[in-house]
């Protein structure tokens, strides 16, 4: 793990030293042992603080959506194979350019699950990840201008546990039988719409529900406005979603975001045989059409 | 119990289109009446499509109609944008604190608006005007970007018609037609021109925000007007206008509550918050 | 009145609780749900957890509902037509109990009471809070996250309860704080046994890591410090800091409906949103998540402080525990008293 820290922090020294980059955006230590936060550093004497490890669950490209990141302009950032995923997205839709962004990646074979972690959970295994850590084929950062090697060995998987199994499950329902159990979490919905921010595509300057010329979406908490809510923003990320699962690790009710964002993209790539995030020169799905392409898919 | 959201539903009398997309709505109050102070504020909404905060333009001793200006832009003014003489509209206050007419009565008094930040400036200039002889010389100083942004243009000459009243209109160079007889220049400049000392004067300055600092900065390193004989309102955004859903905080001070009449000692003491 | 002290033995206080449920009394207590545990109606006093240490939102939403009808409209050519909203919150929570919340929580109440009371009286909040009883039980084992002592509380305080419960081995010993405690018990007497005010186990002694006072004092001068929009670099603007949190008050005042009918809501809202305080001109004072982030301290530790005396905030530790980047304000209340030593 010290090695890691270590490399972390030397390529961070001299993208900083060399002047190639104004800020590193990673990990450092949290709250508690099991906790790791986001750290900015800017200046050489500074990397100290960077480290990475099993806790870093934060995907912290969410980042480069705030102004007061971009005003740094050259960045250097610290991302799991995940979260590089949505750098990518990033890039295909001209949010961000590759030579304002060093990539510092860092595979990864898993990180435990925060509600875990608070609860002291340090061991990693199929039933301390996230779901998506489970279906990982992005071990390694796709793109990177550096890349460190994992510490963490790879997970045993017993087969007895099925990633989003519920998806599954939730196929299987009739649609008032869906209706009723997204109703019933949607109930939860307290729109705080930390999903939103906490998501990395998420960048709308000024998101649907707060357009209210005329009013899109209802702002109430009842059945209808947390429907239009959630539903609005599975279908604005049908096709981008890369699967990071913040929206979820964010949400203060405990709604299973990734349900529908999962469904969505298994539906895209059933449909069109795309997966998001994989390809930082492919068009995005819903941006491109072509002769060839079927319209029975829009029923 | 008392609900302290509900509106009073007002009836629009007469609408004035000022400008290309300002207009001053005047109201009566069904059953009843209204008692407020210049500088005071109220929400006013079209059902349906929520409310937005304005100052009242009226001088409240003309009891016949009170009234607003507004810049349709949002929701809100949208809505109150398509209304007609005979509609209803809902209105909630008076809230806030007012001009202090007990501190600027014998004193002279100079008038500061921009574009439509005149709007409260009308308010209390109209309550001296009611009561002209309780005041000593008072000057207008109006401005907006063009001719066609001046709001009131139907009654500047009944202002003038006052004794001892100055009324100066001027807009932004480059802002003016070929027919302008008025100034032309931005309100800090004409007002370093204007013949007016910080003795023994309160001015009223409201408008743009860039207006204001400059108008501050003549009136007291070029005038010599005392921090504490400067009033402005501050037009922090509000919802409930009751001290409750705090989003105009600025410092301590909840603009609806304890504002939005300022003296510029007292923006002076607030964090850059607004 | 003055405080009356009772004993009440682990069991029967399962009937205690039993016993109100039987008698439609709605009690709101800690239960577990999706991995975690939140405030909600229990069927049954096994039902509820009472080893977890707080739940993860606040019971704010039964002083301040998450949504709130204002009045409802209905339009008929030019006439309008109003129902209050008041009327119907008349009465609400008469039959509504807390149990089993912690001392912070209950502090909570008082705090946001201030608010609702400063000038205008708010009786939508009022007619709640004046009706909800509050059983709460103080905490053996604060976590890291707490600073409910150095926010003027204690984890044992009584403040805001109308009965606290301290657990004493296999029993509890309860302190009736007032008359609406007292009221509530009154038909469960049989299960209580009076005791004298020295055999109630006495507070002990919690140590403060800070003082809040310091904090305030760097507040009061450093509006424009680096430190905001530094430290809070890595915040999101989530919100979720505001919305768990139990004082947080703050509102949106909304419209929903047709040109028919429709109605005047208010909703929770945040000051951690940049549409907070944007302006239709597109100007925003707060334009950072740092200024952000600084308003909610300001708030807080400063603003309140100075319009109402204490604090707007109990210590809780909420919006540290749930915050996704693992902002920390008891960290950053610490910085703040450091920064003022400085």
């Amino acid at each position: 793990m010290a090695n890691i820290d270590e490399k972390l922090q030397k390529i961070a020294r001299d993208l900083l030293e060399s002047k190639e980059v104004s800020l590193i955006i990673g990990y450092t230590g949290g709250s508690h042992p099991q906790r790791m936060r986001p750290v900015f550093i800017t200046k050489p004497e500074d990397v100290g603080r960077l480290s990475f490890n099993r806790h870093s669950v934060q995907d912290l490209a969410v980042f480069l959506k705030k102004q007061e990141v971009k005003k740094f302009g050259r960045i250097g950032i610290v991302v799991k194979g995940c979260d590089e995923k949505a750098l990518n997205v990033l890039m295909q839709e001209y949010q961000v350019s590759r030579e304002n962004i060093k990539i510092i990646g860092v595979e990864c074979n898993g990180v435990i699950r925060q509600d875990l972690a608070d609860k002291g959970e340090t061991d990693l295994s199929e039933n301390t990840v996230y779901d998506k850590c489970l279906m990982c084929g992005e071990h390694t950062p796709i793109l990177h201008d550096y890349l460190i090697e994992c510490a963490d060995p790879q997970i045993s998987m017993s087969g007895d546990i099925k990633p989003f199994a519920k998806i599954e499950e939730l196929d299987s329902m009739s649609s008032e039988e869906k209706d009723v159990f997204w109703e019933k979490e949607f109930d939860k919905c307290i729109k705080c719409y930390a999903c939103r921010q906490a998501c990395p595509l998420c960048y709308c300057s000024r998101c649907i529900v707060e357009k209210n010329v005329p009013q899109w979406i209802d702002t109430n908490f009842g059945k209808i406005g947390n429907a239009q809510w959630n539903l609005i923003r599975a279908y604005h990320l049908a096709g981008r979603c890369i699967g990071c699962g913040e929206c979820e690790r964010a949400c203060p009710v405990n709604i299973p975001l990734m349900l529908i964002n999962g469904k969505m993209a298994r539906s895209i790539h059933d449909l069109f045989g795309y997966k998001s995030g994989l390809d930082v020169d492919a068009k995005p799905v819903f941006g491109v059409f072509s002769e060839s392409d079927f319209n029975d898919f829009i029923k | 119990m008392k609900n302290i959201y509900l509106p009073k539903l007002a009836e629009i009398k007469e609408i004035i289109q000022e400008t290309v997309d300002t207009k001053t709505v005047r109201l009566t109050i069904d059953n009843g009446s209204i008692f407020f102070l210049p500088g005071q504020f109220g929400e006013f909404s079209f059902i349906g499509e929520g409310e937005s905060t304005f100052g009242f333009s009226s001088s409240p001793l003309r009891k016949e109609y009170f009234e607003f200006s507004f810049r349709s832009s949002g929701r809100a003014t949208t809505g109150i944008n398509g209304l007609n003489p005979g509609d209803k509209l809902a209105f909630r206050g008076p809230y806030g604190n007012h001009f202090d007419t007990s501190k600027m009565k014998g004193k002279d008094l100079v008038f500061i608006g921009g574009g439509i930040g005149m709007a409260p400036v009308k308010s209390i200039l109209e309550y001296c005007l009611d009561e002209r002889a309780d005041y000593g010389k008072i000057t207008v100083l109006y401005g907006a970007r063009s001719v066609g942004d001046l709001l009131y243009k139907t009654i500047f000459e009944d202002w003038r018609k006052y004794k001892n009243t100055d009324v100066v209109i001027t807009v932004d160079p480059g802002g003016e037609t070929p027919d302008w007889t008025e100034k032309v220049g931005f309100v800090p400049t004409i007002l370093e021109q204007l013949p007016l000392k910080g003795e023994n004067t309160i001015a009223v300055v409201c408008g743009p925000p860039i207006m204001i600092k400059f108008a501050l900065k003549s009136l007291e390193e070029k005038m010599g007007f005392d921090k504490g004989d400067i009033i402005t309102t501050l037009e922090n955004r509000m919802k409930c206008g009751l001290g409750k859903c705090g989003r105009c905080n600025v410092g301590s001070v909840y603009v609806c509550k304890d504002g939005p009449v300022f003296t510029a000692k007292e923006i002076e003491s607030l964090p850059d918050d607004f | 009145m003055e405080e009356k002290y009772f004993e009440i033995s682990a069991e029967d206080l399962k009937k205690f609780v039993d016993s109100m449920i039987k008698d439609n009394f709605e009690i709101i207590a800690p239960m577990d749900r999706d991995g975690d545990t939140f405030y909600g109606k229990i069927g049954k006093f096994d039902d509820a957890n009472l080893d977890i240490l707080l739940p993860k939102m606040s019971y704010k939403e039964y002083l301040l509902p998450k949504t709130e009808t204002l009045f409802e409209y209905s339009f008929s050519g030019v006439d309008i037509d109003i129902k209050d909203g008041i009327e119907s919150v008349e009465g609400k929570n008469r039959k509504r109990v807390i149990f089993g919340g912690r001392p912070c929580d209950a502090a909570a109440g008082p705090i946001m009471e201030k608010v609702f009371n400063w000038g205008y009286k708010d009786d939508f909040f009022n007619e709640r809070f004046k009706n909800l009883t509050i059983v709460s039980i103080a905490c053996e084992k604060p976590d890291d996250y707490c600073f409910c002592a150095e926010m003027q509380l204690s984890p044992e305080s009584s403040h805001g309860s109308d009965l606290l419960l301290k657990k004493t081995g296999d029993k509890y010993s309860a302190v009736v704080v007032n008359d609406k405690g007292l009221e509530l018990i009154a038909s469960y007497l049989n299960l209580f046994k009076e005791i004298a005010k020295d055999e109630f186990p006495p507070d002990k002694d919690w140590k403060k890591i800070f003082e809040i006072e310091k904090a305030k004092s760097f507040l009061d001068k450093n509006f424009k410090h680096n430190y905001f929009q530094d430290r809070f670099l890595s915040c999101i603007g989530c919100g979720i800091c505001t919305y768990t949190c139990p004082t947080c008050h703050c509102f949106d005042i909304q419209d929903e409906g047709d040109m028919k009918k429709g109605k005047r809501i208010r909703n929770w809202d945040s000051c951690q949103f940049a549409i907070f305080t944007l302006h239709t001109s597109g100007h925003n004072p707060r334009n950072t998540q740092g200024d952000r982030y600084r308003q909610r301290l300001m708030h807080k530790f400063k603003i309140y402080s100075e319009k109402f005396d204490k604090y707007l905030c109990v210590g809780c530790g909420r919006c540290s525990r749930n915050c996704p980047q693992d902002i920390n304000i008891k960290e950053v209340v610490k910085d703040l008293t450091e920064l003022a030593s400085a």
